[in-house]
């Protein structure tokens, strides 16, 4: 999901993981990612949010590189954030939530955006 | 008959492979499919064809037969996998989450891909699409 698709609403991008400043530097510079990223590796904001998913099946970041490319190959089970995504007004209150019930799938872009038009069009 | 506990061993893990590698071909384009059926009917084959291939296998030639086993038992396993994942572990606990509709934002701190401290304050005075993800993987 990139920045410039909500800039015309005026809407800021800001994606929170657990992953540490570091990784969240190599995610970015991966994906070519223009959206703004936090690190939470304490799971502090996760937990404060009740967004844990405790026992996430997942692979590690940078555990694996091709030609300098990392690849995450080494599976694991740890906690992390449920996909979930929160619109928030210029008063700091939240408008619009949507969780994944399945960690496969992530709020998809025609919904994000359908509310984006209720909330603030 | 080497040739059929061979080919059987060879298409079960194409099967199951070529699945997996389309399954996770949809995952950057964020078009995961909500239910996989074709996938799991292609892992779900590929498993059975690479077990008939353990059955009909016979030690003729040993080469053929360590390769077919090999085939055969990674097709398994990673068609066990794709189940696994699946019918175990995609669901989230997602009634434990602390706010709702209408709430002001909880504050908080965290840090910057950059390594700087940031506050929930500095939100305030702009629309924001906040995202909870699992990490860049």
């Amino acid at each position: 999901m990139q920045a410039e698709e909500f800039s015309k609403f005026n809407i800021k991008v800001v994606a929170l993981s657990k992953d540490t400043p570091e990784e969240a530097t190599i995610h970015k510079n991966r994906d070519h990612l223009s959206i703004q990223l936090l690190s939470d590796a304490k799971l502090k904001v996760i937990r404060q949010y009740g967004v844990e998913h405790h026992k996430a099946f997942g692979f590690e970041t940078d555990s694996f590189k091709i030609f300098g490319v990392p690849l995450s190959l080494k599976p694991s089970f740890k906690a992390m954030a449920i996909p979930t995504t929160l619109l928030i007004d210029e008063e700091g209150i939240i408008r619009w939530i949507d969780q994944a019930d399945d960690y496969r799938l992530r709020s998809n872009n025609e919904r994000v955006m359908s509310a984006v038009q209720t909330v603030f069009g | 008959m080497d040739l059929i506990y061979f080919t059987l061993g060879l298409a079960g893990f194409l099967l199951v492979m070529g699945t997996w590698i389309q399954y996770l071909l949809t995952i950057p384009n964020g078009a995961v499919p909500e239910w996989p059926t074709g996938g799991l009917i292609a892992q779900g084959a590929g498993f059975i064809l690479a077990v008939l291939s353990l059955v009909t296998l016979s030690f003729d030639r040993p080469v053929l037969a360590g390769i077919s086993i090999l085939l055969a038992l990674f097709a398994i396993s990673m068609a066990i996998f794709f189940y696994w994942l699946l019918f175990t572990q995609r669901q989230t606990p997602i009634g434990e989450i602390r706010v709702e509709v209408g709430d002001k934002i909880l504050p908080f701190e965290a840090f910057t891909a950059e390594g700087e401290r940031f506050e929930s304050d500095e939100l305030l005075g702009q629309r924001v699409l906040f995202k909870f993800f699992r990490g860049g993987w």
